[in-house]
């Protein structure tokens, strides 16, 4: 059973709601342990970014009131990955060398659009879920996750409590992170500095804290429904270290579209020191027919002050194949606007012509959708689950310089139960 | 006009009395339902302490309480002890699939429309209910966790030494 | 991206075209739920998030690429990704 998954949920940042959803099928706590693995291989086309995952989620009650989750998560990235700039006429990416293949030689003023770099992250988390009474269970949790440039401290606070009928359940949470963000081998740069200059300042610091408040109801034996609300505010370093943006003048015919960019200096992006989010999501499973399909349908809306808003829905369809096997297409759509300090270069105005305060060439930060499709199968074994997956993303960007990511993932997984 | 009064006052108070006692002293709801070998009957175990348990094969705590009552039927059956586990799967095979992994050393009881939980009120799977040799309701256990097994146990020996 | 939303809007139709409405209004009729009826709830594919390491996988890989990210629960940790 996916008692795991249900205190998972507490765990990470995953579903609230879901905590409860075992009391909401009648059940008490269960003594099981609980291990699932996985690895999942994340590559883009075009030799962009490519990632090795290794998971393992432990899940295991040390009392009748108590259980805790153990997370851990080892990721291996390389690649090369956009700066922001225009595309340089001469070459694609640039090559480092170097231990880790650090990218800060950007900082030298390599006319590059693209870079080199390699990393690994180790990300722990715990979490410990208390049955505070017959209804209701508060969970805390804490994580840690360290790359090369960058870490993140975690604590987060989940209480969940169902009504009698445990038809319906209530939860709420406080989140907060501290992160450390720097280059691999010195601090951040000064925002809109000139990357010739190389001026270098201390680590990035940025505290986080969400507030997430939900409601998830069994509305009749086939489904079940639930409503998030999270808000969110962080304060500190939001800068990419890495990324900058060019300053260009138009060659070319711009009435008719035959004109290229001519990079004149090249700066550091700069973004907001603060940013206020909020984010509304809504869940369903529901089961149908005489095969026992089921369907899993998510939507979510998403708005911050940094002008960015989005939509996101995502389905889930399973069919079983036979009593211990099914097949699940998965569908993905996802939509957002651009933020307001997105630009795909600076314009060349004068000698003097001032810069703005924020800037990015980030083409995350643009207009954008983003389309998945993808397929899963998962087969029961004796003592334990396994399945497979492939999906594939296709991300496209209005105004960016690279205006295309297409990925696919790979995901094999394993879940043992010790019973 | 005063001695009315209190007359009345006394009525009141007798009646509540009686009807307080009469609530807590509940009889336990009867029924009759298909089992493997016959009927089952709450009726033919009167001048017993009945152990009624609901059940289904999907439910996880369930499965936790199988050997606990296997071991309480065991312990106590020879002092006038018996438990019926009221399944409520709506399909027998899932029961049988159960049961087959799970043995029962207790009479299992078959409710696939589901008739009884509703006269028991029943809230949280599983739920058992404690009946004394009068054919009275004394307590209401909800849910199953291992902690709480000598309660039950407890229980089971003071409602058998009345 | 309009490939893209064209491609949605046929996605859409070819599930209006499988008797979608009907299985929409079978999902949000309210019924009251009795303890013993939630063998189907209890189902490991029945949960809101039946698997939460494709989850967890899914969020990472989303919020390293898209502006938004979140919604489902807090906790859990953030990453400096490419």
């Amino acid at each position: 059973m996916k008692n795991i998954k249900n205190k998972l949920s507490i765990a990470t940042c995953t579903l609230l709601g879901g905590a409860s959803q075992q009391a909401q099928s009648g059940e008490a706590v269960d003594n099981a342990w609980d291990l699932d693995s996985s690895l999942l291989y994340y590559s883009e086309a075009d030799d962009r970014v490519s990632v090795t995952k290794a998971m393992a989620f432990l899940t295991g009650d040390i009392s009748s009131e108590d259980s805790v989750n153990v997370n851990l998560v080892l990721d291996t990235m390389s690649g090369a990955t956009p700066t922001g700039a225009v595309r340089s006429k001469t070459s694609g990416v640039s090559s480092f060398t170097g231990a880790s293949g650090a990218s800060s030689n950007i900082a030298g003023g390599a006319s590059t659009d693209r870079v080199k770099f390699s990393d690994t992250r180790l990300g722990i988390a715990l979490t410990w879920n208390h049955g505070w009474d017959r209804l209701s269970t508060i969970s805390y949790g804490g994580s840690i996750s360290v790359e090369k440039d960058y870490q993140s401290y975690g604590a987060s606070i989940n209480y969940s409590s169902d009504t009698d009928d445990r038809l319906r359940t209530y939860t709420m949470g406080l989140a907060t992170t501290y992160d450390i963000i720097y280059r691999k081998t010195d601090g951040t740069p000064e925002p809109m500095s000139n990357v010739e200059d190389n001026n270098i300042f201390s680590d990035g610091e940025r505290y986080s804290y969400d507030a997430i408040f939900g409601i998830s109801q069994v509305l009749n034996r086939k489904t079940v429904a639930q409503l998030n609300y999270t808000i969110s505010f962080s304060d500190g370093y939001h800068t990419d270290p890495y990324k900058v943006i060019s300053l260009v003048q138009l060659v070319g015919d711009t009435d008719d579209g035959s004109y290229t960019f001519s990079e004149l200096e090249r700066f550091f992006e700069s973004r907001p020191e603060d940013r206020l989010r909020h984010t509304l999501f809504t869940s369903m499973a529901h089961q149908y027919g005489d095969s026992g399909e089921t369907v899993h349908l998510t939507y979510r809306f998403y708005t911050d002050d940094w002008g960015i808003q989005s939509h996101t829905f995502d389905m889930h369809h399973r069919t079983p194949l036979s009593e211990s096997s099914y097949i699940e297409p998965h569908f993905r759509f996802y939509q957002q606007s651009a933020a307001d300090f997105f630009m795909h270069s600076i314009r060349y105005e004068s000698v003097n012509q001032e810069l703005p305060r924020y800037a990015s060439a980030d083409y995350r930060l643009d207009d954008g959708t983003g389309l998945t499709l993808g397929l899963e199968y998962g087969a029961q074994l004796s003592g334990g689950r396994f399945r497979v997956r492939f999906d594939y993303i296709n991300w496209q960007y209005e105004e960016a310089e690279y205006d295309e990511t297409k990925a696919f993932v790979l995901q094999v997984s394993y879940q043992k139960l010790f019973d | 006009m005063f001695i009315s009064v209190k007359k009345q006052a006394a009525f009141l108070l007798l009646l509540a009395i009686t009807l307080t006692s009469s609530a807590y002293a509940q009889k336990a709801p009867a029924f009759s339902l298909a089992g493997d070998q016959g009927r089952v009957s709450l009726s033919a175990y009167k001048n017993k302490v009945v152990y009624v348990d609901f059940w289904a094969s999907w439910c996880k705590p369930c499965r936790k309480s199988f050997p606990f009552m296997n071991a309480m039927q065991e312990r106590y059956g020879k002092n006038g002890f018996q438990i019926i586990g009221i399944n409520l799967d709506t399909d027998k095979k899932d029961a049988t699939n159960f049961l087959k992994k799970n043995p029962a050393k207790f009479k299992i009881a078959y409710d696939p429309d589901g008739k009884t939980p509703g006269l028991y009120k029943l809230k949280v799977m599983p739920t058992s209910y404690l009946i004394d040799r009068r054919g009275n309701l004394v307590n209401i256990h909800k849910g199953f966790k291992e902690n709480e097994k000598n309660k039950i146990e407890a229980l089971i020996q003071k409602t058998l030494k009345k | 991206m309009y490939k893209q939303l064209l491609l949605v809007a046929s996605i859409c139709t070819a599930l209006s075209g499988c008797s979608f409405y009907n299985a929409a209004d079978e999902a949000f009729t309210m019924q009251n739920v009795e303890p013993w009826q939630r063998d189907i709830l209890a189902r490991d594919d029945m949960q809101l998030d039946p698997d939460v390491m494709r989850t967890f996988a899914d969020e990472h890989i989303y919020f390293s690429k898209e502006a938004s990210t979140g919604g489902r629960g807090v906790g859990g940790g953030g990453c400096g990704c490419n």
